[in-house]
């Protein structure tokens, strides 16, 4: 192995070990539920991140996604005595299954409508889990989902209640997701998505089933999404139709376009630094959504690449050949 | 019965096309998908509501005195959001609208809180009747705006210099540079426009129900359906796709359900892209 | 190898192009030239299935493609490169051929996902090819550098890679030597005329009448969509009707 690829396992070991002890630091149960929260946004921000930074896709339906694994994973429980580990891979399934059936007609439209219709599906998610209140009571929201609980053999059931278990739970699921992710990038597909972002026309001419790429790409993320929903749905305990507010997409696009959109570390950079700040410094959320509108029209402007597009322009600049033919 | 909904929708839908000609306009000329446009129509229904409701102007003016100072607010928009974008990929301007989308609903959060206000314009009790059929009389005042106001566009966009430079944008904006059309000004006039249209919807339309910071976010929404479904950057398909859908929601409200009513536009929406995705108008820029 | 059998394609009822006919043997380097705007790219978008035409059939080793879509006529042994030098910017030189070459390995989509000797294996072959390409085209010390940041010319040379990755049978090319120096010209000649004499079939559009007439075997002339003489280089290069057409009636 390269010199280069074990100083990154260097650092990815050191990484997970840091996230491993962290707990043992940290004293305020509030900070605890800064944690977890980022956790649950970086499986989140993975889901843009795969559409927008690999695909090259602006899908604004990752909140719908959230927001469909929530209330599965919610009402499985809740209706029907489902375990966490069962709602959380059906909330997978639906973000899946709801990505599949919108992405059929709407990645073969163009870039401006695709635009449109992610936005108004979250939308009309909005509205159908505040309007179909015989499923999922409108409004009022879904009170007591049942915390996860794991089921060992021999020793009974473990029920997680608690944030440190929450903590650590969220962590096995965030390496685990993160895994998959990085395993994607590097695969044929991964490479296939990328190539179709930066040059469709070109990617068909090689051999690439575009069309087919970009709906795997969309209905993985639904899928990243829908496991996303699920965490939050049992770890906060309650949830209601604002989840798909508009808040979670400019959440969101903040962590993945300022971490960097199309690299793996800068989400989870993003995603630690957007939530963590601003809980430290107790902001309230609309002034939080201001603030974030503002720095997001300048990140726009200013640095398009984000944390990472910064810290790779950086390396080439100091790795610049002096000749070129 | 069938007559009063059709009516309704008819009024309905000259009201959502006077909301969404803005957008359509905008997209038209510039190729911008302007995601804060339902953020202008609802300042301008704040600015209505402080101008009349709170500082007591007389309607017209404060109708006027909205208009304007939207307009204002359209360049500032342009100049922050749209110009400096306009040679970059195309994301650029989605996420920078949406910015400032965010930017100003929750500004307004902030600044007004989420309490629903009512703007009491003054013809909202008047009712006109003809033939088994009732309208308000401020829907009438709202349907009168929104025709004046088209037809103004019309003339502005045909007849004027600045509207044959828009044209000419919608077309080619490399051949106007070339030609000495300085492609940023008619962005800056292009979203004054659209703005101001916001801002008289905002002023005419919004008073019709409550105010809330969340009233942009409705309003884009029916927009958007409007617009693709007349086809991107089509200004009169846009307008026949409103009437359409402004008598399908009521037929819907009236035979089926309030739920059907609203989820109308989205699956209307859905449907046509399915079947013609370049809306039920064509694809060719007309402006 | 090739066989366009009256070819029609209508935009907004402008012909663009008129029942236009031709044939490129196995072996052969074919060129196609004609005035700007004859329809020459049109074509090769309606053999590649970018654009559907209106009326006729494309016939690739003896198997009708006509109507099919860009990936799988690709896949079928029928490669192209474009007028404008298209790369994947961001990718570097390797990783575009990389890309490039692996739907041609009889691999699925998901290989890789899970790493296995299988998958090393094919990577490995796709990065050997991958060298030999850029050795050949006398373009090696890119392999890591972001193809965004090469020069226009070496983005040429890397896009005729790309195309050459999976051994393909014919290569279509769209103005390979537009734009580029004339030490980089003499350079595909050579590379090209190379790979022909090991069996590569080419099609080649070329405005570049010197190149024309050094490498093809045999020449067809579109104007305004329509085919309007076909033959040797020699034979083209005198007949009134091109001549005409190229320098006015």
């Amino acid at each position: 192995m390269s010199a280069a690829a074990q100083g990154q396992r260097a650092w990815l070991v050191a990484a997970v070990v840091a996230a491993l002890i962290l707990p043992l630091f940290v004293r305020s149960n509030y900070l605890l539920h800064i944690l977890v929260m980022t956790e649950i946004y970086v499986v989140l921000a993975l889901s843009l991140n795969l559409v927008l930074g690999y695909a090259g896709l602006l899908s604004l339906a990752p909140p719908a996604f959230f927001g469909i694994g929530a209330y599965t994973s919610a009402l499985l429980a809740l209706r029907l005595g489902w375990p966490f580990w069962a709602g959380l891979a059906a909330a997978g399934g639906a973000g899946l299954l709801f990505a599949a059936a919108i992405g059929v007609p709407s990645l073969r439209l163009s870039r401006h409508s695709f635009v449109i219709v992610t936005l108004s599906f979250t939308l009309l998610a909005q509205l159908a889990a505040t309007n179909w209140t015989d499923l999922t009571r409108g409004a009022m929201g879904l009170p007591g989902i049942p915390p996860a609980a794991i089921g060992l053999p021999g020793l009974g059931r473990l029920v997680l209640t608690g944030k440190t278990a929450w903590y650590y739970l969220m962590l096995a699921v965030v390496l685990a997701a993160l895994g998959a992710f990085a395993a994607l990038v590097r695969s044929r597909l991964g490479r296939a998505i990328v190539a179709v972002r930066e040059d469709e026309v070109l990617a068909r001419a090689v051999g690439i089933d575009a069309a087919r790429v970009k709906f795997l790409a969309f209905a993985l993320s639904g899928l990243l999404g829908g496991v996303a929903g699920s965490c939050y749905a049992h770890y906060i305990s309650f949830i209601d139709p604002s989840l798909f507010d508009f808040y979670y997409t400019e959440n969101l696009l903040i962590m993945v376009i300022l971490g960097g959109a199309g690299t793996v570390w800068g989400v989870v950079a993003g995603a630690a630094i957007f939530n963590v700040v601003p809980e430290l410094l107790r902001i309230h959320p609309e002034l939080r959504a201001f603030l974030y509108g503002i720095v997001l029209l300048a990140a726009i402007s200013a640095a398009p690449g984000g944390l990472a597009g910064w810290v790779r322009a950086r390396r080439a600049a100091r790795a610049a050949e002096p000749s070129r033919a | 019965m069938l007559a009063q909904h059709i009516v309704n929708g008819l009024v309905q839908g000259a009201l959502y096309a006077l909301v969404a000609v803005g957008l359509s306009l905008v997209y038209g000329v510039l190729e911008v998908v302007n995601f804060a446009h339902g953020e202008l129509y609802m300042l301008g229904a704040f600015g209505l509501y402080l101008l009349f409701t709170w500082a007591h102007l007389p309607y017209p003016l404060a109708v006027i005195l909205t208009v304007l100072a939207m307009m204002a607010a359209g360049l500032g928009l342009a100049r922050a959001a749209i110009v400096p974008h306009l040679r970059r990929p195309f994301e650029a301007t989605v996420l920078a609208t949406l910015a400032a989308s965010i930017i100003l609903q929750n500004g307004a959060r902030v600044a007004f809180s989420a309490t629903p206000r009512q703007a009491n314009p003054p013809l909202e009790d008047v009712v006109v009747q003809a033939m088994d059929v009732a309208v308000t009389g401020q829907r009438l005042l709202a349907l009168a705006a929104a025709l004046l106001a088209f037809a103004a566009l019309q003339l502005f966009i045909r007849r004027t210099r600045a509207g044959k430079a828009m044209r000419a944008a919608a077309q080619n904006k490399d051949a106007c540079r070339m030609v000495g059309i300085d492609v940023g000004h008619v962005a800056a006039r292009t979203m004054m426009l659209g703005a101001g249209l916001c801002g008289l919807a905002g002023a005419v339309v919004a008073p019709l129900y409550d105010i809330f910071p969340g009233i942009g976010t409705t309003a884009v929404f029916k927009s958007f359906a409007v617009v693709i479904m007349g086809g991107l950057g089509n200004v009169p398909g846009a307008m026949a796709a409103a009437g359409i859908l402004g008598v399908g929601e009521s037929l819907a409200g009236g035979y089926i359900s309030t739920t059907a009513k609203d989820a109308f536009s989205f699956i209307l929406m859905i449907l046509v892209l399915l079947v013609r995705p370049e809306g039920l108008f064509g694809r060719r820029v007309r402006v | 190898m090739l066989e366009v059998r009256g070819i029609t394609k209508r935009f907004l009822g402008v012909p663009a192009l008129r029942d236009v006919s031709l044939a490129v043997h196995p072996g052969q380097i074919v060129g196609l030239i004609g005035p700007n705007g004859s329809g020459k790219t049109t074509l090769f978008d309606c053999v590649t299935g970018y654009l559907a035409a209106d009326g006729g059939a494309v016939i690739f080793r003896g198997q009708e493609i006509t109507g099919l879509s860009p990936h799988a006529i690709a896949r079928r042994g029928l490669s192209r490169i474009f007028q404008q030098a298209r790369t994947f910017p961001a990718l570097t030189a390797r990783e575009n051929l990389r890309a490039a070459g692996q739907q041609h390995q009889g691999a699925t989509l998901a290989a890789g996902l899970v790493p296995s000797p299988r998958s090393r294996r094919l990577d490995r072959a796709l990065d050997d090819r991958a060298e030999e390409l850029l050795a050949t085209l006398e373009i090696p010390g890119v392999a890591a550098t972001p193809a965004g940041t090469l020069s226009y010319g070496q983005q040429k040379l890397l896009g005729i890679a790309m195309a050459l990755m999976p051994r393909p049978p014919m290569v279509l090319l769209d103005e390979p030597v537009a734009g580029v120096n004339p030490t980089l010209i003499e350079s595909i000649k050579k590379v090209l005329r190379a790979l022909n004499a090991g069996g590569t079939t080419f099609l080649v559009i070329e405005h570049n009448l010197e190149v024309v007439m050094d490498l093809c075997h045999n020449v067809f002339v579109l104007d305004s969509g329509e085919l309007i003489a076909q033959g040797s280089p020699a034979a083209v290069q005198a007949d009134e009707r091109v001549l005409a057409a190229y320098f006015g009636r």
